[in-house]
């Protein structure tokens, strides 16, 4: 299958600095992605290249013709004088006018959160605030799903059952997915393979599961020494499927 | 050497003026700042019974033109002249823009950020904190008001110590001598640019810093009798006392309701046009140069900078070229130069209160421009506008030279009214007309306060 | 958001209705005369020809920029059919710059012709005089200042005080004292007069006001002046100065034609009317105004031109001489207060 989103040596510079070079990457339908590395080693500013909110610095993206993409911002992004509503309805700009309501009620609906439709952003709790913005991704079915560490914040529990619906609603729709993430329990929970950038460059990419087995990068090398030691201290009974 | 002893072509009389100038400016900016600034942040830190009495008391000399406060004071004390009656009638306007400005910015400070203050050093932390978050907005409110003295020449003229103003008039007034008039204010502009340009540097960034806290709850000190008692005592002293001068007369005359409200109904609809006319340019031009300037740190130095130059520049100049097109649009247009500077503050302040991942949110999404323009950057930015557009209007409403050069005939303002009719009218009148303007103005501000539910 | 544009919208419509013009019977006029005075005389010319009178006023008291120069901005598209200043000096600038148009009206106030121009540029009507005003508290009765010359005396020293001399009236009377004097006298004058501590002030209300609180013991300035401080009942009194020397100053309004002006003949009419002995009797009595036309009845306690000695001075010339000395040793001697 034709890969929605190809990706070529890409480089971004900041004030001479670079940020990262050579980074080259696929995201073909269906693809899970997570994007990982440590604070400060350009995931973001990765993602913004994406998604098209910035020109890279050198090197080619291609976008798949008429590529529909929803975006789930690190801080939300929520518009805060619209109703939750008007926030999924405004990002609805391919339909016509009369069926967005409907459109972002079902949006809001996979998310669960349609009760809310009425409320202000900012009288919202987290979780659901990191549900309206989910809802605002999806809403116009997209093609390919960008989410920026959208549960960094988040308690363990709230978290887990977030992936979860995150997970059922990116299958729903049949988007491809790519995640920007510090936490490899996050990337293990929503994503298939993974590119871990370090020290301004592609350190390893691939399966998760063939990653975490013989990590590389410092990141990877770090948690599976951790899951070791879980695995000795916990005698065992502490089964994680990797 | 003649051109040394006589630069641009200015007499020495001039630039000793402009010393005189300067010094005002100076000692107003240092003292609205050293008083403004506190009281605006313990206003807005602090619950206390009477706190909204006590912004509108700072709100007042707001609405007042600068020559009354200093006939209110003229008439108060019996001054000798010298510089400290003068840089107390410009502080009577430079200390409640200052408080108010500091107010704002205090009212920018989140919860979690109080919290954060208190449990590292309690209550007194928390209010450095606050002072220090306020800081830029208030030194740039202090700065404004220290530039905006030198266009005016009113309380120096009132109070004997003539300042550079005072000769640009003479030049009019007395010469008619435009082109005179005219370099005399290019250099007045160029020293408050001087002055002014260093601190606009400096802070014009930090006042631009964004809001990025979902949790903006004010967060809430308790303040005791004595301090409540201070703010008041404060706010008073620097509102009340020429206001007090002012309407002394009414103590001791027949108050002359019916005459001065012919007066009132004759001019109050233009006084409203006038007003929400400047108020609309200031804030729309204002709004269109802070989307401009955007991020750009440096963009945002210069229009600081520029908006500091401009409130230097004596509205009559401007006003002078715009008298060929005389109309009700044109004196509005002129009056709006008056509430730039600070509507370009405002609205530097709300742009850049506006998260940059709102505008990719709304591109990811393929929202268009003019849509998150009108829907999300419009009305977030309104919150900010409408306090600007009420200062633009009340500094347009208080500017009679304009109004007095270019509006058509019959449609004068009522502090035009209140200008003319003081030369010779029973001193009850004069006071009465006081009255009921400033009863005029602060009820529009009581209105807009809860009309559009500041916070 | 409707809220957010509905207000700027409904002041769109409200100022969308054209604002000058103004309906084709009416009369523009601009005046220096004080705007408690001038006003009822306008509404009584549009009570009587139902011709509708713009009235733009202006004071000497804050001195902004001056109706004068919007009339000089305004040369190439008249807004103004009329000026009506409060002294002549005004009127001669404008004749000097080609604002003014010549009339000649049918029945001048000013019979014997002394304060109008002869050309017909401007025409004079009742006149207010340029006076010493006392407190009646300070000034014992006997010691009452009665010239100019008690402004030099020792022991007035620093009790003294005149308005700005470049401004308003007391701009004429300088011009007036440099006609008569002539330059080198008259710059002594004025030396001696800082040289004794005359403390000079913003305006001839300020002149009012700090007399009759008690500041000053005596200053120069207008008959309407001190008319309205004995309104207010403040311990005031007024001398006509130099009665038995030089004379007082007379300073007569002035009605002036606009050349180009939009409604000549109104403004024709309107010069007519205020040069009519009822508005001379009316400005005595609501501003102690000197009527010039005989036989105009006058309040008690407001003097006939006839009953004033006045000081001699070509009206005509004095505006060329004031732009003469403000540009020059008053321009200086203010400077140095």
């Amino acid at each position: 299958m034709k890969a929605l989103l190809q990706v070529r040596d890409l480089a971004q510079c900041h004030d001479s600095a670079t940020v990262f070079a050579n980074v080259s990457l696929a995201v073909a339908p269906g693809d899970r992605l997570a994007v990982m590395g440590a604070s400060g080693s350009g995931k973001t500013t990765l993602l913004r290249l994406l998604a098209g909110l910035a020109p890279p610095t050198r090197g080619a993206i291609e976008r798949a013709p008429d590529l529909r993409i929803g975006m789930v911002f690190q801080d939300l992004a929520l518009w805060p004088n619209l109703s939750v509503l008007d926030n999924v309805a405004l990002a609805l700009p391919g339909l016509p006018k009369p069926d967005r309501p409907r459109a972002a009620n079902a949006a809001l609906a996979a998310c669960h959160v349609a009760d809310l439709a009425s409320r202000q952003p900012g009288t919202l709790s987290i979780g659901q605030q990191q549900r309206v913005a989910l809802a605002r991704a999806i809403a116009g079915r997209p093609q390919l799903l960008l989410l920026d560490e959208p549960f960094s914040s988040l308690d363990p529990l709230l978290r887990e059952k977030l992936m979860a619906e995150v997970n059922q609603v990116v299958a729903e729709i049949g988007a491809a997915l790519v995640i920007v993430t510090h936490d490899p329990f996050e990337a293990l929970a929503l994503a298939r393979s993974a590119v871990v950038l370090e020290d301004g460059r592609v350190a390893e990419a691939g399966e998760l599961g063939t990653l975490l087995a013989n990590a590389q990068s410092r990141l990877l090398r770090q948690f599976a020494l951790r899951i070791e030691q879980f695995r000795g201290g916990l005698d065992k009974t502490f089964q994680l499927d990797l | 050497m003649g051109n040394l002893a006589q630069p641009l072509g200015l007499d020495p009389p001039f630039w000793l003026a402009l010393g005189r100038s300067v010094l005002v400016g100076a000692c107003v900016a240092g003292l609205s700042l050293a008083a403004g600034w506190p009281l605006g942040v313990r206003a807005g830190l602090t619950d206390f019974p009477g706190r909204r009495l006590l912004l509108a008391l700072l709100a007042l000399p707001l609405l007042l033109p600068s020559f009354l406060v200093a006939i209110g004071l003229s008439m108060l004390w019996r001054g000798s002249g010298g510089v400290a009656p003068v840089v107390w009638a410009f502080a009577g306007l430079g200390i409640p823009l200052v408080a108010c400005a500091a107010f704002a910015a205090t009212l920018a400070l989140t919860r979690s950020q109080a919290d954060a203050a208190r449990l590292a050093g309690g209550e007194r932390h928390l209010l450095r904190l606050a002072r220090r978050s306020a800081f830029p907005l208030a030194g740039l409110a202090a700065t404004l008001a220290g530039v905006l003295t030198l266009a005016d020449p009113g309380p120096g003229q009132i109070l004997g110590w003539p300042g550079a103003a005072g000769e640009l008039l003479v030049s009019f007034a007395a010469h008619y001598d435009s082109a005179l008039a005219t370099r005399q204010a290019l250099a007045l502009t160029a020293v408050a640019a001087l002055f002014a340009w260093p601190l606009a540097w400096r802070l014009a960034p930090e006042v631009a810093v964004g809001l990025f806290a979902r949790d903006v709850a004010r967060p809430a000190m308790k303040a005791s009798r004595v301090t409540a008692g201070w703010l008041f005592l404060a706010g008073g002293f620097v509102t009340v006392l020429p206001l007090v001068g002012l309407l002394k007369p009414l103590l001791a005359h027949a108050w002359p309701v019916a005459r001065a409200w012919r007066e009132v109904s004759r001019t109050a609809a233009d006084t409203l046009i006038y007003a929400a006319l400047a108020a609309g340019f200031a804030v729309g031009l204002a709004f269109l140069l802070a989307w401009a300037a955007g991020r750009s740190a440096s963009r945002r130095r210069w229009l600081v900078a520029g908006a500091l130059a401009l409130f230097a520049l004596p509205p009559a100049l401007p006003a002078l070229w715009l008298i060929p097109w005389s109309a009700r649009v044109t004196v509005g247009l002129a009056l709006a130069l008056r509430g730039l500077p600070l509507a370009i503050l405002l609205a530097l302040r709300a742009v850049g209160s506006m998260p940059p991942s709102w505008a990719d949110a709304a591109r990811v999404h393929r929202v268009s421009r003019p849509t998150f323009f009108a829907r999300v950057a419009l009305p977030w930015c309104a919150r900010w506008a409408w306090p600007a557009a009420a200062i633009a209007a009340l500094l347009a409403t208080a500017e009679v030279g304009t109004v007095l050069l270019l509006h058509p005939p019959g449609h004068g303002s009522l502090p035009l009214a209140v200008f003319t009719i003081m030369a010779n009218a029973p001193e009850a009148l004069v006071a009465m007309l006081c009255l009921f303007y400033v009863l005029l103005a602060a009820a529009l501000a009581v209105a807009a306060q809860r009309f559009f539910s500041w916070r | 958001m409707k809220r957010f544009f509905s207000v700027p919208m409904a002041f769109v419509a409200l100022i969308g209705c054209k604002p000058g013009g103004g309906p084709f019977n009416s009369v523009v006029v601009y005046t220096s005369v004080d705007d408690v005075f001038a006003r009822p005389i306008c509404e009584r010319f549009q009570r009587e020809t139902g011709i509708e009178v713009k009235l733009v006023p202006d004071t000497e008291e804050t001195k902004s920029t001056g109706l004068l120069n919007r009339l000089l901005a305004e040369k190439a598209r008249p807004v103004a059919d009329v000026f009506w200043s409060g002294d002549p000096a005004r009127a001669g600038v404008l004749k000097a710059r080609g604002i003014s148009a010549p009339f000649k009206p049918a029945s001048p106030a000013d019979t014997t012709g002394r304060y109008s121009d002869p050309a017909g540029h401007w025409s004079a009507l009742s006149a207010r005089a340029r006076v010493i005003l006392y407190n009646t508290n300070l000034v014992a009765a006997g010691q009452e200042p009665r010239g100019l010359a008690d402004f030099l005396k020792p022991e007035w020293h620093g009790r003294a005080c005149l308005a700005n001399p470049l401004f308003g009236t007391t701009s004429m009377h300088a011009a007036a004292l440099f006609e008569v004097m002539g330059e080198a006298k008259a710059r002594e004058f004025f030396t001696a007069l800082k040289a004794n501590g005359v403390k000079m002030l913003s305006s001839n209300g300020e002149v009012k006001r700090r007399v009759a609180n008690g500041e000053f013991a005596f200053g120069l300035a207008d008959t309407d002046d001190a008319h309205e401080a004995a309104a207010d009942k403040k311990p005031v009194a007024a001398v006509y100065p130099d009665a038995e020397g030089g004379g007082t100053l007379v300073v007569p309004n002035a009605a002036v034609l606009i050349a180009g002006a939009p409604h000549p003949e109104n403004g024709k009419r309107f010069i007519e009317f205020l040069l009519s002995a009822a508005v001379e009797a009316e400005l005595a009595k609501s501003a102690a105004q000197m009527p010039l036309r005989p036989g105009v009845p006058v309040p008690s306690g407001v003097k006939r031109v006839e009953e004033v000695k006045t000081i001699s001075v070509d009206y005509e010339t004095l505006a060329a001489r004031l732009e003469h000395v403000a540009a020059g040793f008053l321009k200086d001697w203010v400077n140095q207060q």
